[in-house]
């Protein structure tokens, strides 16, 4: 909770509010936005400088146990990317960033103190199966700074499977509700629907129609049945789902057929760049960004992460545990691959994109001609799908590449031409975004799509989340290094040094649940499982310091 | 005498403290500890694998604010696991998988029954709609698979990586020559052909290895083995690797390791951040050296994992021992903080196969070990259970808490 302060004179982009680079002071008192301060309030000097709500990561992998085995798998990768125990004087008394390794995969001190430096306040760990509910909790209680909070993965898990094989659409919505209340998760994730769970059982489905389960249950109907559920549950952020086919050259068809399968149902389609592929005879892949992006702008129920690839080092880390068998039998490197027990799976493989490489150079281009094409920029968000298409460290370096068409023109000249001659970059596609437009894709647009009502912009009652940059010719020179970021009304960084350490919410939602499901869940666990139900709920006393997050219209 | 703000519940933890073997109040003791660990040089935290992971938490805070080394007791068994993870990574599942797909079963040289009483029954029994299945136990020397198994091998122990190796290549469509084999007796190349087979042949196939075997047993080459085996296999198949790992909370530890520094064992602070030596900062490494001059011992088992050497030298090291009353304490113990034993301290630990479980209420009449589920354990006890404590720390959580605050008061004193 912060005293009360005025930020003086900087130039606010708060698009939510229609603000677009007017100078004009930020009152924060309470750790909250307000209307305006005494007049003798301290004044935090802002003029010359840019003013943002902090940022918001609608898609990334911090948390549970994927995330951890990701960790350990690559020691070499973090040795030498260190940070130091440190005590920060302060005048409420001393606090302490403990230490912390990096590389694609960074432990959890070190990811909040990163985000953090960024100018990113919260984030959304993407995928966590029930059973790893209490490590996401245990390991996002040891991230500080941001607001977070994780999706729950479902839609391969046999007893929703069960539910809709057997006819009884009617209670998927009380299962997915207890299970989110339960997890105290913040929204749905489908990953692969099916698909994962035929791949456990020796199949690989291609299509939307073909059955998984018993009963006729097909990806379409799964996604059909979570994205009701999510909407009758007024959850406030719709489905979240990763097409089935990811990285298959010809899947930006299933992509598509799964968009039109939500028959005007709200859906976020999440890292679309690796479901943005057309094929050539021979199996290469090919960009069909312009037909996904044409659908986006068309479909105003519809918004996206683009999922953006950048050059260097990555490390693959998802439920989709077949798209990472592949990579390994591609690759050679080194594979982890965990069944999931009645539910799920997860596959991690370290990575590398390479500039001389065709498909990299080509998945890069999608991802650029997503975000150039998009006419909407409240519905696609900025994202790399962290660690998998590129640490969150590369933020800056991507929005400089959306902002600046010389420095893209000359990257552009860097990669393998044959992969760009497919796309619209090389017809020239000048557009560059604005500072305004930047704001939506990496703070107002994902705080809206998550139906966080107090993130991503400045009006009074927000949280005190801002970041304050250093206008720079070189974006990325600004957005690495924020002159200021406040969490709360208290400032955290300044000039790229931490200046207290302290620890954000855990958002999660509690929608209301028909209590008859329980013993159901009870009775097949019993059966089936090696657990109770119980073993799968989380008590509040587990989360540091938790937020319910009301539902929609409340 | 410095005085101690302490929570109730951390007051209401501790069974006894004894200070240089004197009854003490835990705030006394706590700063004895403190004085005791900050005038070290080379502090090494150790045990951990039955303390709760409330308690690990604060371990590792601890050994970053006094720039110690820190190891979990059950590295010495599971280590080789751990390197063989890094290396190669691991094609594995959570229990569950066991009962609801698996057609094959292979314990190579491991009865879970033994490690975990039970274990086979609550783990492995079929569920409905499971496919029918095999077992195969494969007796390594003196480790043996249960007794019950459908069949039956045999693989001489000095020859165990050459088998592995050799059927790995086997399941990977390779011959080895006979000359270059080193042939194991009894393992011609018909028979390496067959078995590959077979691990082909299963739609779901799991091998049980153990993950924490006892010194004597341990072959620091069997977990690559085995799990590039089952990575080669799981190509064409599924064949999935399960350790058995012995009871405790070792999972625990270094998965709390792993998510705070990036590393799941042999971490040492003493530069400020985590670095990460399994030669070289395990704490067997350390103590055979000669070169911890104290010691913080939570939840730690020295006689079960820590070789004779090691021990006799961390007899004579001061130390810090915080466990149960009946845990191990050297004659260096300085200050002795008893708690609850493991098995009856609520908080979180870690399933063999990672699953963070929660034990809560003051628990349990029937003893939770690492793969007995808490609910069977929890079920069990709440007929006469108390209501659950929501919300106070475990014991042993508590009472590092106390230390934490100590130290970070004694460091932020001295400006550090």
């Amino acid at each position: 909770m912060s005293g009360a302060f005025r930020l003086a004179g900087g130039r606010v982009y708060d698009p939510a509010n229609g603000v677009d680079g007017e100078v004009r002071d930020v009152c924060v008192d309470g750790g909250r936005i307000v209307a305006s301060v005494p007049d003798g309030a301290p004044v935090v000097d802002a003029r010359g400088m840019v003013v943002m709500p902090g940022g918001v990561d609608i898609h990334c992998h911090i948390a549970g146990p994927k995330v951890s085995l990701g960790r350990r798998l690559e020691p070499e990768r973090r040795r030498l990317d260190v940070e130091r125990r440190r005590v920060l004087p302060g005048a409420d008394g001393p606090t302490v960033l403990r230490s912390g390794t990096g590389g694609t995969v960074p432990s959890t001190f070190t990811t909040g103190h990163r985000y953090a430096g960024l100018g990113y306040t919260t984030a959304f760990e993407a995928a966590v199966p029930a059973l790893g509910a209490r490590q996401a909790h245990q390991e996002l209680n040891d991230t500080p700074v941001i607001d977070k909070g994780f999706y729950l993965l479902l839609g391969n898990d046999d007893f929703l499977l069960h539910l809709l094989g057997s006819g009884e659409a009617a209670a998927v919505g009380d299962y997915v509700a207890r299970m989110l209340s339960a997890a105290r998760a913040y929204a749905v994730k489908v990953v692969n629907p099916g698909g994962v769970a035929a791949w456990k059982g020796g199949t690989a489905i291609t299509g939307l129609d073909e059955p998984v389960a018993a009963g006729g249950v097909t990806p379409r109907r799964i996604a059909r049945a979570i994205a009701d559920a999510a909407d009758a549950l007024a959850l406030p952020h719709p489905m979240h789902i990763h097409c089935n086919n990811l990285g298959v050259p010809g899947n930006a068809a299933t992509t598509l057929a799964t968009m039109r399968a939500l028959e005007g149902r709200r859906g976020h389609f999440t890292h679309v760049q690796f479901h943005s592929y057309g094929s050539t005879a021979d199996e290469r892949p090919t960009s069909e960004a312009r037909a996904i992006i044409e659908h986006v702008n068309r479909h105003p129920e519809l918004s996206v992460d683009v999922g953006q690839v950048m050059f260097g080092a990555a490390t693959a880390m998802t439920a989709d545990a077949r798209v990472a068998q592949r990579l390994h039998e591609l690759t050679g490197h080194r594979w982890v691959d965990l069944d999931v027990e009645l539910e799920s799976g997860c596959g991690i493989v370290p990575f590398e994109y390479r500039e001389r490489n065709y498909v990299h150079a080509l998945q890069w281009a999608i991802g650029l001609e997503l975000f150039l094409l998009a006419e909407d920029p409240w519905r696609v968000v900025l994202s790399t799908d962290h660690p998998n298409g590129g640490s969150f460290l590369s933020y800056p370096r991507l929005i400089r590449l959306l902002m600046d068409r010389t420095f893209r023109a000359e990257q552009l000249g860097r990669v393998n031409p044959a992969a760009i001659a497919g796309t619209a970059l090389a017809d020239g596609l000048a557009r560059e975004y604005t500072l305004s437009e930047i704001a939506i894709i990496t703070r107002a647009g994902p705080a809206r799509l998550l139906g966080l009502e107090r993130k991503g912009h400045l009006g009074p009652g927000a949280d005190a989340d801002i970041a304050v940059y250093r206008p720079d010719a070189d974006v990325e020179a600004m957005f690495a290094a924020p002159r200021y970021v406040f969490k709360d009304g208290v400032p955290i960084v300044e000039d790229g040094e931490p200046r207290r350490e302290a620890y954000g919410r855990t958002l999660h939602v509690a929608p209301e649940h028909d209590g008859a499901i329980e013993a159901r869940l009870a009775r097949f666990l019993a059966e089936r499982g090696t657990l109770a139900p119980d073993d799968y709920r989380i008590d509040d006393d587990e989360i540091r310091s938790g937020e319910r997050v009301a539902p929609r219209g409340t | 005498m410095e005085q101690v703000a302490l929570s109730r519940a951390a007051s209401e933890a501790a069974a006894g403290a004894l200070v240089d073997g004197r009854p003490a109040t835990l705030g006394a003791a706590a700063d004895a500890a403190a004085t005791l660990l900050l005038r070290a040089v080379y502090p090494l935290v150790y045990g951990l694998e039955r303390a709760t992971v409330e308690a690990q938490r604060r371990a590792v805070e601890i050994a970053e604010l006094l720039g110690a080394a820190i190891d979990p007791g059950s590295s010495a068994g599971h280590g080789a696991a751990l390197l063989a993870f890094q290396r190669i990574g691991q094609v594995t599942a959570t229990l569950g998988e066991v009962r609801n797909r698996a057609d094959l079963l292979v314990f190579w040289g491991i009865d879970p029954d033994a490690v975990h009483p039970g274990f086979l029954a609550r783990f492995a029994a079929p569920a409905p709609g499971a496919p029918p299945r095999r077992t195969l136990a494969v007796d390594v020397g003196a480790a043996r698979g249960p007794a019950g198994a459908d069949e039956r091998l045999e693989v001489p122990v000095e020859r165990e990586f050459e088998v592995l190796w050799a059927l790995r290549a086997r399941v990977r469509g390779r011959r080895i020559e006979p000359a270059h084999a080193g042939a194991a007796e009894g393992w011609p190349d018909a028979r390496l052909h067959d078995v590959a087979a077979r691990l082909l042949g299963c739609r779901y196939g799991v091998i049980f290895y153990d993950a924490e075997p006892p010194a004597g047993n341990r072959d620091p080459m069997r977990p690559l083995a085995l799990g590039a085996l089952a990575a080669e296999a799981s190509r064409r198949t599924r064949l999935r690797l399960i350790g058995v790992r012995r009871p405790g909370n070792g999972a625990g530890a270094e998965t709390v390791l792993t998510w705070q520094t990036g590393f799941p064992f042999a971490v040492h602070f003493g530069r400020g951040y985590p670095r990460y030596g399994p030669g070289e900062f395990t704490a067997e490494a350390v103590l055979a050296r000669g070169e911890a001059d104290a010691a913080l011992l939570v939840g730690a088992d020295p006689l079960r994992e820590l070789s004779p050497a090691a021990v006799a030298f961390l007899e004579r090291v001061p130390a810090v021992v915080v466990g149960s009353a009946e845990a191990w304490a050297g004659p260096g113990t300085r200050v002795r903080i008893v708690t609850p034993s493991f098995e009856e301290l609520p908080g979180s630990v870690y399933r063999m196969d990672g699953v963070a479980l929660r034990r809560r209420g003051a628990a349990a009449a029937a003893p939770v070990a690492a793969g007995v589920p808490v609910g069977a354990a929890r079920r069990g006890a709440a007929a006469g259970a108390a209501e659950p404590v929501g919300g106070a720390e475990p014991a042993d959580a508590a009472v590092l808490g106390a230390l934490v605050a100590v130290l970070r008061r004694r460091l932020a004193e001295a400006g550090r």
